[in-house]
């Protein structure tokens, strides 16, 4: 279950970020927040499902991954839309989960915002992108 | 959040009823499903992904890992699905050209 979620005003707009553990049970609730909180921000259902899709991978590619600290999940509101970033860090299990999916999940990602990217680095592991309000409807 | 899971034989296809969201925690099951009917020699499959309100790539590889164990038997895997997430995420992958797919479970074994 999650950890703990927190809001956060500042000048460029509202923050919210939801912790959940390394498991794959908290996914679902990953999804739940993000799209709680897109809801609230007037994103179109549309949207709504490929941003709930997104979050999902993201999580689900760092568990896959063998993370095992927390996984944070933060929505920023922005005047063009909602900027995401899922954070994953901790040390790496001996064994990973198994290696299921032929699709890369994070293509999968950039196949619905192109302008997603990683990073990695210090132990630490970020997936960002854009989830614009208008849909400029990819399928 | 468990799937629910049904399966039913119609015209000589094995049909799986999916309910649920599919992703990292339940595709488990879905694949056990998948396995168990195989095993039972039931290579003639349809997945009926209507009901299915959620579906990430851990859902996707677990049916493509039963449409290749189906092919390998003779066999055939087939989804049945309507407009929405599911489409999306199956169109988005290219998924759409490997699997036959269907509108309905009856198009699907030829019932309808």
């Amino acid at each position: 279950m999650a950890q703990g979620a927190t809001d956060r005003n500042d000048a460029a707009g509202s923050t919210v970020s939801l912790a959940i553990p390394a498991d794959p049970a908290s996914v679902g609730t990953v999804r739940y927040f993000a799209a709680t909180i897109a809801r609230h921000a007037g994103l179109p259902e549309e949207l709504i499902n490929d941003l709930r899709l997104a979050v999902s991978e993201a999580c689900a590619e760092a568990i896959d991954t063998g993370v095992t600290g927390s996984i944070r999940v933060a929505l920023s509101l922005e005047p063009e839309g909602i900027d995401v970033e899922v954070t994953s860090g901790g040390s790496i299990r001996q064994e990973g989960w198994e290696g299921l999916v032929p699709i890369n999940r994070l293509q999968l990602i950039r196949a619905l915002f192109p302008d997603a990217e990683t990073h990695q680095g210090r132990g630490m592991r970020v997936v960002r992108f854009t989830v614009p309000f208008a849909s400029s409807s990819k399928t | 959040m468990d799937l629910v899971l049904g399966s039913r034989n119609e015209n000589g296809w094995a049909v799986l009823e999916v309910q649920g969201e599919v992703d990292l925690y339940t595709s488990s099951q879905l694949r056990d499903a998948i396995l168990r009917l195989t095993e039972e020699a039931e290579n003639r499959i349809v997945v009926d992904l209507n009901n299915v309100s959620f579906m990430d790539s851990s859902g996707l590889g677990v049916l493509v890992a039963g449409l290749k164990r189906a092919r390998e038997r003779g066999g055939e895997l087939a989804l049945v699905f309507g407009e929405g997430s599911v489409q999306k995420v199956i169109g988005i992958t290219g998924l759409d050209k490997i699997f036959p797919t269907h509108r309905s479970v009856g198009e699907a074994t030829g019932g309808a």
